[in-house]
Order: C-alpha cells, then sequence, then structure tokens
C-alpha cells in the first residue's frame, strides 16, 4: 500500500547506481544568481535552469540535405522524409529523420516493404538524469498541493487558500517565495492548464490583474473577460503581426490573425472543482506512437508519388 | 557578361576566388552529388567503443587547455588559465519587406571586428519579374563580401531558427553546390545551424578550403536583441521599428530610407556588441568560446564537462533510452477549482536545480523482471508499474500520457 490510496503492480525495474553529479555546478551558479546582477546574473539563471533538458535530448535527429529532383526515388525508399522542399527545377531539399530506433526501422521495413537503411549518430545524453531531475521536482511539490488548499498549480508554483507555514518560505534552493510579498488574490478564475486570471490590490491601493492564457500575450484580458471565459463564452482576439512560416515553399509572411480562446473542457466541473479524468486501462500506454508517426509520413510520399 | 541559366538563376564567376558560385548543371557536380548520395544511402554505422557493452558511450569530461604559470611552478599557489584566442565571428541581421503578401530580404547588414557593412537591394529591379534577380544579386553582394574576408568565421544571426534562416538557406542553395551546404533543424522546424563549406576544386590549386558557419545566437541568449543589450549595458537601438519600413514606399522617401539604413545596422552592431562581450566574459570566466556552441543547454554542457564533471556518465543504448524515456515528463500542471478568493501565490526558488543537487542515477546495476513481491524501499532507478489511482482522490500525483498531453488522471 502507497500513500493516497495509490496501488502498484510492479513489472520491470532497471537499478541505477547514484552519484552526486551537480551540486558543485548547481551552487555555484545559484550563489552567483543571488549575489550579483546585469549580466552575471542573467548567465547563472540560464545556466542553472538549461543544464538538465540536454540530458534527456531525443535521440533521433532531423537533417536537411540538398539533392537533385532525379534521385529522390532513391531517398523515398531508403531514409523516412519528413518534408519536402522545393529549391528550383533541378535542386530539392530534404528534411529527414535520422537516427531513429533500429527496432521501428525494422519493423518500417518489414511492414512497408522498405529499404530503410539508418543513419547512426552518437547523441551525448542520459535520459535517466533528465528524468530524475523532473521527478525529483514534482516529487518536491506534492506536499504542497496534497491537502486540497492548492486551486492551481504550475510547475514550481501555486495558488492556495491558506497561507504557507514560514519555514517553507526562504531564499535557498528549494523554499518556497511569495510572488506578491504577502498581498493576496482577491479574485481568481482557473480556466484550464495555463489559462487563468486573477485580480489584487497592490501596496499602492490600485486594482491590478493578471492573467495567462496560451496563444495570447501575458496580462492582455480584463477582468470582466476573464469572467465571461468562465461563463463558458468564446472570445476573438487579434494577433498582430503573426509571422507565418513556411518549410515547404520557404518563405515567411506576416499577417494579423485572430485567434479564439475559451475555457478548456476536459475535466468535469462539478460544484466549482474539477474532477480529475479517470482512465480505465489507459490506451496510450505501449502504444508507439512516434513509430505510427512515422508510417503515416512514409505512406503519404509513396502515395504522393503514386508508387 | 553573366549568364542566365534561366530566370532564376545567375551563373556569375567568383572574381576572388575564379570559381563559379553558382554551379546547377556542372556535370563535376553531379557526379560528387551521386557519390555522396550513394554514401547517404548506405547508412553509416556508429560503432559503441567502450569497454562496457551496458553502454553505447560516456559523456567525459573535457580537458581545457591549461598552462601552469610561472608562479605555479615556482610553487606559489596563484593557478592562471590560459584562456584559448576567441574564435572569430561576425553578426547579421536581415531586414524584410512585405511583396506580394511574401516577405522579400531587401537588406543585409553585418558587423565585424572593424567593419560594418550594409547591402540593401536595387529598389527599381523589386517589383514585377525582376524581383527575383533583384534579390539574388542582393545575396551575390553578400556572398562575395562572405568569400572574399570571413573564411572560418561564424556568423550570428539573432533568431536564425526562426526567421533570418529561411532567407539564408534558400540563398545558399541557389547559389552553391547541394553537398556544400549542411544543416541541423530542431523537432519544431527551426534552423539550429547552416554550414557552407566549399568543396576544395580539383582544377583550381591552391585555394583555401572555405567555410563558414550560420549560428543563432537566440538560441544561446534565449531574449530578445533589446533585452540583452540592457542586461549587458550595451548601447540598443537608437531608433526603433517603423512601420513604414515593411513598404515599398521606402524606397521614395529619402529621409526614411536614411532613417531605415542606420536602423539596419544597429541590430548588426548591437548584436555584434553584445557577442564580443560574452564571448570574453564566457572565456574568461569558464575558457568556453561561445562560437563552439549551438544552445543556452550545449554552451551551459560545455561548462559542466570543463569544469565539474570528474566522472564518465554513461550514455544508454536505445533499448534502455526507451525505457526510462517513459518515465520522462515535464513540470506538473493542473487545475483543481475554477474559482477562488483570498488566495496566496508562492513558487519555489530555481525548483530544478534544487532537484539536480539530489542524488542522480549512475551506473545502471541490473535490469530485472519482477513477478513476486518487491521491496521498494532501498530501491533506486526505474520501474514499470501499473498503477491504480481511486477514483476519490482529489489531487491525483502521478502523470500519465493520454492523447499527447501530459494528465493527472485517476484510475488504472
Amino acid at each position: 500500500m502507497l500513500p493516497y490510496g495509490y496501488t502498484f503492480k510492479f513489472i520491470e525495474g532497471y537499478e541505477f547506481s547514484k552519484i552526486d553529479l551537480f551540486t558543485d555546478y548547481v551552487n555555484d551558479f545559484y550563489f552567483k544568481k543571488k549575489n550579483s546582477i546585469g549580466p552575471e546574473r542573467f548567465i547563472s539563471k540560464m545556466h542553472l535552469n538549461q543544464l538538465y533538458g540536454i540530458f534527456g535530448r531525443r535521440h533521433d535527429l532531423l537533417e536537411t540535405i540538398n539533392i537533385y529532383k532525379e534521385d529522390l526515388n532513391d531517398y523515398i525508399f531508403s531514409r523516412v522524409i519528413k518534408t519536402i522542399i522545393p529549391i528550383n527545377d533541378k535542386i530539392i531539399a530534404l528534411l529527414m529523420h535520422k537516427n531513429v530506433n533500429d527496432d521501428f526501422i525494422k519493423k518500417l521495413n518489414s511492414d512497408l516493404d522498405m529499404k530503410l537503411s539508418n543513419y547512426y549518430y552518437l547523441v551525448k545524453a542520459n535520459v535517466a538524469i533528465a528524468s530524475a531531475v523532473t521527478s525529483y521536482a514534482r516529487i518536491h511539490m506534492i506536499p504542497f498541493k496534497i491537502n486540497g488548499d492548492v486551486v492551481y498549480s504550475d510547475t514550481d508554483s501555486i495558488f492556495t487558500t491558506k497561507k504557507l507555514d514560514s519555514k517553507f518560505i526562504g531564499k535557498d534552493l528549494g523554499f518556497m517565495k511569495d510572488e506578491l510579498n504577502g498581498l493576496v488574490i482577491k479574485d481568481a478564475y482557473f480556466l484550464g492548464i495555463k489559462k487563468y486570471g486573477y485580480q489584487y490590490i497592490d501596496t499602492n491601493n490600485n486594482l491590478i490583474v493578471r492573467s495567462v492564457f496560451s496563444g495570447i500575450e501575458r496580462d492582455s484580458l480584463t477582468f470582466d473577460e476573464i469572467i465571461q471565459l468562465s461563463q463558458g463564452k468564446t472570445l476573438t482576439k487579434e494577433i498582430p503581426n503573426r509571422f507565418y512560416k513556411s518549410l515547404k515553399n520557404l518563405s515567411i509572411s506576416i499577417d494579423s490573425t485572430h485567434i479564439t480562446i475559451s475555457r478548456s473542457l476536459d475535466k468535469l466541473l462539478i460544484n466549482n472543482k474539477y474532477i480529475p479524468i479517470h482512465l480505465e486501462g489507459n490506451p496510450n500506454i505501449n502504444n508507439n506512437s512516434f513509430l505510427n508517426y512515422l508510417k503515416r509520413k512514409i505512406l503519404i510520399l509513396l502515395k504522393m508519388f503514386s508508387f | 557578361m553573366d549568364l542566365y541559366a534561366n530566370k532564376k538563376i545567375k551563373i556569375t564567376k567568383d572574381t576572388t576566388t575564379g570559381r563559379n558560385i553558382l554551379t546547377m548543371t556542372d556535370k563535376e557536380v553531379i557526379n560528387d552529388l551521386k557519390k555522396r548520395n550513394q554514401k547517404m544511402l548506405e547508412g553509416k554505422r556508429f560503432y559503441s567503443t567502450t569497454k562496457d557493452d551496458r553502454y553505447l558511450s560516456y559523456i567525459t569530461p573535457l580537458k581545457t587547455t591549461t598552462k601552469k604559470s610561472i608562479n605555479q611552478c615556482l610553487g606559489n599557489d596563484k593557478v592562471i588559465i590560459k584562456t584559448s584566442d576567441p574564435l572569430p565571428f561576425i553578426s547579421m541581421d536581415i531586414e524584410t519587406m512585405e511583396i506580394n503578401s511574401e516577405e522579400v530580404p531587401i537588406s543585409i547588414s553585418i558587423k565585424t571586428f572593424n567593419k560594418t557593412k550594409l547591402f540593401i537591394i536595387d529598389p527599381s529591379k523589386l517589383i514585377g519579374s525582376t524581383k527575383d534577380m533583384a534579390v539574388s544579386d542582393l545575396w551575390n553582394e553578400f556572398f562575395y563580401f562572405i568569400l572574399l574576408n570571413y573564411n572560418k568565421h561564424t556568423i550570428f544571426v539573432h533568431n536564425l531558427g526562426a526567421f533570418d534562416g529561411f532567407f539564408i538557406y534558400k540563398a545558399l542553395s541557389l547559389r552553391f553546390k547541394p553537398e556544400e551546404i549542411s544543416c541541423l533543424i530542431d523537432h519544431d522546424n527551426k534552423f539550429i545551424q547552416i554550414t557552407l563549406k566549399l568543396l576544395p576544386d580539383a582544377q583550381k590549386q591552391g585555394i583555401e578550403k572555405f567555410k563558414v558557419i550560420f549560428k543563432d545566437s537566440y538560441r544561446i541568449f534565449p531574449v530578445s536583441l533589446d533585452d540583452l543589450c540592457k542586461i549587458l549595458n550595451v548601447p540598443g537601438k537608437t531608433s526603433s521599428y517603423k512601420e513604414e519600413y515593411h513598404n515599398l514606399s521606402l524606397f521614395n522617401n529619402e529621409q526614411l530610407l536614411e532613417e531605415f539604413k542606420i536602423y539596419s545596422l544597429q541590430d548588426a552592431i548591437s548584436l555584434f556588441d553584445c557577442l564580443f562581450k560574452l564571448q570574453d566574459m564566457y572565456l574568461q570566466d569558464y575558457n568556453v568560446d561561445i562560437c563552439s556552441v549551438l544552445s543556452t543547454s550545449t554552451l551551459s554542457m560545455k561548462i559542466f564537462r570543463s569544469k565539474y564533471l570528474n566522472v564518465d556518465i554513461p550514455i544508454l543504448k536505445r533499448l534502455d533510452d526507451s525505457f526510462i524515456r517513459n518515465s520522462y515528463f515535464g513540470g506538473a500542471t493542473d487545475h483543481y477549482q475554477m474559482k477562488a478568493s483570498n488566495l496566496h501565490y508562492y513558487d519555489v526558488n530555481s525548483l530544478y536545480p534544487f532537484a539536480m543537487i539530489k542524488p542522480m542515477p549512475y551506473e545502471l546495476i541490473r535490469k530485472f523482471t519482477i513477478s513476486s513481491d518487491f521491496n521498494l524501499s532501498d530501491f533506486f532507478g526505474f520501474l514499470k508499474v501499473e498503477v491504480n489511482c481511486p477514483k476519490d482522490i482529489k489531487i491525483p500525483m502521478l502523470p500519465s500520457e493520454y492523447n499527447g498531453k501530459t494528465i493527472f488522471p485517476t484510475g488504472t
């Protein structure tokens, strides 16, 4: 029996030894971040946050090469092509997957009667380390969330109805910081992941409205609009000067566009509380979406060139 | 005399190297390409070089070129680390204009150690059928200048990935042999780097091998150029962007055109000054050259490997990578209540760095299937488990992938 009523059935394990890899790196940069301003602070912050991710890099890569049109047939059967980009009447650029998992290549070759060869390249990564880092991070957040006072949480932050005990607050690594310096959010609406808005009165007695809504600029919604969204309304917002990049013809156009925003409906809402999504035998487990994606890519290409 | 192979392609002898910089129909080129194609089609295999067949290879500490100072040799404590010479780089910026609802490059500005240069399009050719030619001329001018002066330079562009790279890659593809261009692209179709490496010309003796790499400074320092200038205390833009710069009428207004020229140059100058400062800082503090990396992460990794790493970190085999990758989720984000009042808002100081100082998985000790009871308490590693989360739990804690999204569900 595990905490919170979870039960596990153990299937397979990978056991590792432990090592301290990053303490000196983190302490050096955290000290610098805390005790400097300007470029040093900027640099320290950047390196604190950007190292772990590289350990989680995917092994499969993309590359482009330019080829002559007449050679395209050879490539269609031997490489997994993502995009074909015409350059002129003789040359085309191919955007291709490389370093694909060998098992996938074997499967694709047998299922689709292809002669794919794999192009190998060593990616210096170790996903166990990246996964450990993000797991520790999620674990660190659990005690803050589990008591049910938290109404919204994103990675390293919580919105909670209960003031945190001062023992959790501090300047050191892993401690909490009060984002609003003791001020209390008067009203807030949480309408989905990265969809929320709140208002509070600042020390100068001004009413401040903050909003985060994926797709549109931060703090660009009024509180009234947030309330409307919470009531299920859809709003249309203009996004000025958005880039439209086309890899297919290597061109870019700039245009204004409109985006409609609304609250998420992925979770059931009962009495103002969101009900967790319930799964019975998640069909996504063991389902290799990348392999299927590659398969689709190949089939589309074969169809396009009517093989 | 300039030759036109077709309306789009112009063949011009490069006066500096004597080679054609547009050689689309050369037999020789086709043969080169065929050879390379053959190699590409056969595939290349990376063979594991480790003595330990559990892993593919290792991430190893980087040896920095340190030189003992005379003081140290004499028993003094003071250690002077010799920093390597900075690698040469230039900065570049492209301005575009909207013509027939497509962005067309109209100026290219560059700043080098001792030069600033602005290439600007011939506006008289910009309208109608000569538009492509006008753009082509602009690029030809630029490439002559680069070929002549900047061999072995890194060319930094702020936002190569999502903007300038599109124009640069197209321009290179139209000018150089296909096998002279190589390019890395990320999974969001953003350009990571574009390399131009001229192949040695068999007929021409004594020509130095030419190579430049276009890199995205935004990928290394992911803030806007304005912000970068502010952070580094470098003079930034002296004037702000005007909507009129984006329109053909720009060329009919002499005063505006002058302003535009100053504006276009300023970006390249600011970028160069910022990077010059940063290159020096990184060489002094970490002995890492910013010209030798691709992104913030690779820069962080290089610093880590050269200053902090003292063991070999295993690189897992693909099979093991796939197994563990199933456990790799990002931060937990979830919403529990719609409307709320009187809230406190907290965040953790450097949550990920805090997580990094905990014990990390190192050597893969064993892989095993679990049939009977298993004691979790002494275990360190990764487990494949079937989870059951009771339906009445209000705040589920374990992530799951569902329809391409990370959710925190109840159930099995």
